[in-house]
């Protein structure tokens, strides 16, 4: 007698499906690629003013959030890294590339780990001023100090071992 | 292949993220595409209550919501009875790391695009789950999509489907036909009617 175990049946169905949105999207009188794209974009652009004032007011939130760490650390990384995301996601539609870097290395920060909390207090003020910095009301910065202080930051992230996770893209 | 043309007036679609701000850029998009109204929803409860009275033509979740993953609300769309199951179903990920966009497609999603989204890949995605003749695999716990795109083999040379052949041949397991055996399969029999 074999000791091997009987092999597994998983019943397997493979079969075609109606697309009901194809049938819908097909239908006369659509709107042609280019034109879709250029209203849409147009309609982005009509909420730039207000998304500035929201960035500003997350930043302004998160600013908050960290002087409360030393209170309640879990929470607060937690709550920083949802604000650095709403962050990126309006810095990456309207093009504030700088700003956008600055949060993704304050995720980078945040998600090392609560066992190392102790000794991130301090980086994570860094961070959270680097963001600051590059606020849409703050003076602008030139494209050299903005490389620099983001290649500062990468320097603190270095020195406390922490390696960007490891993303992969999927558009 | 891509359309060019779309009419997205009347696609009744719904919108799962508990981010507003996101929600409002989204929602700015999908109105320029030419969406009338989107329903929108900010927690995975009330995604579901949704999803429990009305047949979406199109879903477009967040991979991490208050109360669940997409994972888990996909997993309800996918277990219910047709047409419903079949929804094309588009997951936006802010943290685009393997292991979510894994549970995304694992779980049955159609497609898996980064944020922030842009117009031009918003229209291109739609179109693209509106265009696909995917077929729909129903294996074990997984109901969804077919996941292999291209129809090149089985992964890395191991089929796991029944229907899947070997990548390779390997070593004859029963001894070559000899000439006479083959000329005896291939003869032409005269064969006597009754």
């Amino acid at each position: 007698m074999s000791d091997k175990p009987p092999p597994r049946t998983i019943v397997f169905k493979r079969y075609m499906v109606p697309n009901r949105l194809a049938a819908l999207v097909d239908r006369p009188g659509g709107k042609w690629r280019e034109e879709a794209i250029a209203e849409a974009t147009r309609n982005l652009e009509s909420v730039r003013g207000e998304s500035m004032d929201v960035v500003e007011e997350l930043i302004a939130e998160m600013e908050l959030r960290c002087a409360e760490g030393a209170k309640d650390r879990l929470n607060v990384s937690t709550e920083i890294e949802r604000l650095a995301n709403q962050i990126i996601t309006i810095a990456e539609t309207f093009g504030l590339t700088a700003l956008s870097e600055a949060c993704k290395r304050l995720c980078d920060l945040v998600s090392a780990g609560e066992d190392r909390w102790a000794k991130l207090a301090s980086p994570l003020a860094i961070h959270v001023r680097a963001v600051r910095l590059f606020a849409p009301k703050s003076r602008p910065l030139d494209a050299t100090s903005s490389a620099l202080v983001l290649a500062e930051l990468r320097k603190v992230l270095d020195h406390f071992e922490i390696a960007a996770p490891k993303a992969i893209a999927v558009d | 292949m891509l359309k060019s043309k779309m009419k997205l007036s009347g696609v009744s679609a719904l919108v799962v993220d508990s981010d507003r701000h996101a929600v409002n850029l989204l929602l700015q998009m999908l109105r320029g595409l030419g969406m009338d109204q989107p329903t929108v929803a900010d927690t995975g409860e009330q995604a579901l209550s949704l999803l429990k009275n009305h047949v979406y033509d199109l879903c477009i979740f967040e991979s991490i919501l208050p109360d669940m993953t997409a994972g888990e609300l996909i997993s309800f769309v996918r277990h219910q009875e047709q047409p419903a199951k079949f929804t094309p179903i588009l997951v936006v990920t802010a943290y685009s790391h393997m292991g979510n966009v894994r549970a995304a497609r694992d779980a049955g999603a159609h497609l898996v695009v980064k944020k922030p989204l842009s117009p031009q890949v918003l229209f291109d995605r739609i179109s693209w789950a509106a265009s696909a003749t995917r077929p729909f695999v129903e294996a074990g716990l997984y109901v969804g999509p077919d996941r292999r795109f291209k129809f090149t083999g089985p992964p890395e040379g191991v089929g796991r489907r029944q229907d899947d052949l070997p990548a390779e041949i390997g070593q004859a397991t029963e001894p070559n036909l000899s000439q006479a055996e083959i000329d005896a399969l291939v003869k032409p029999t005269r064969v006597f009617a009754e």
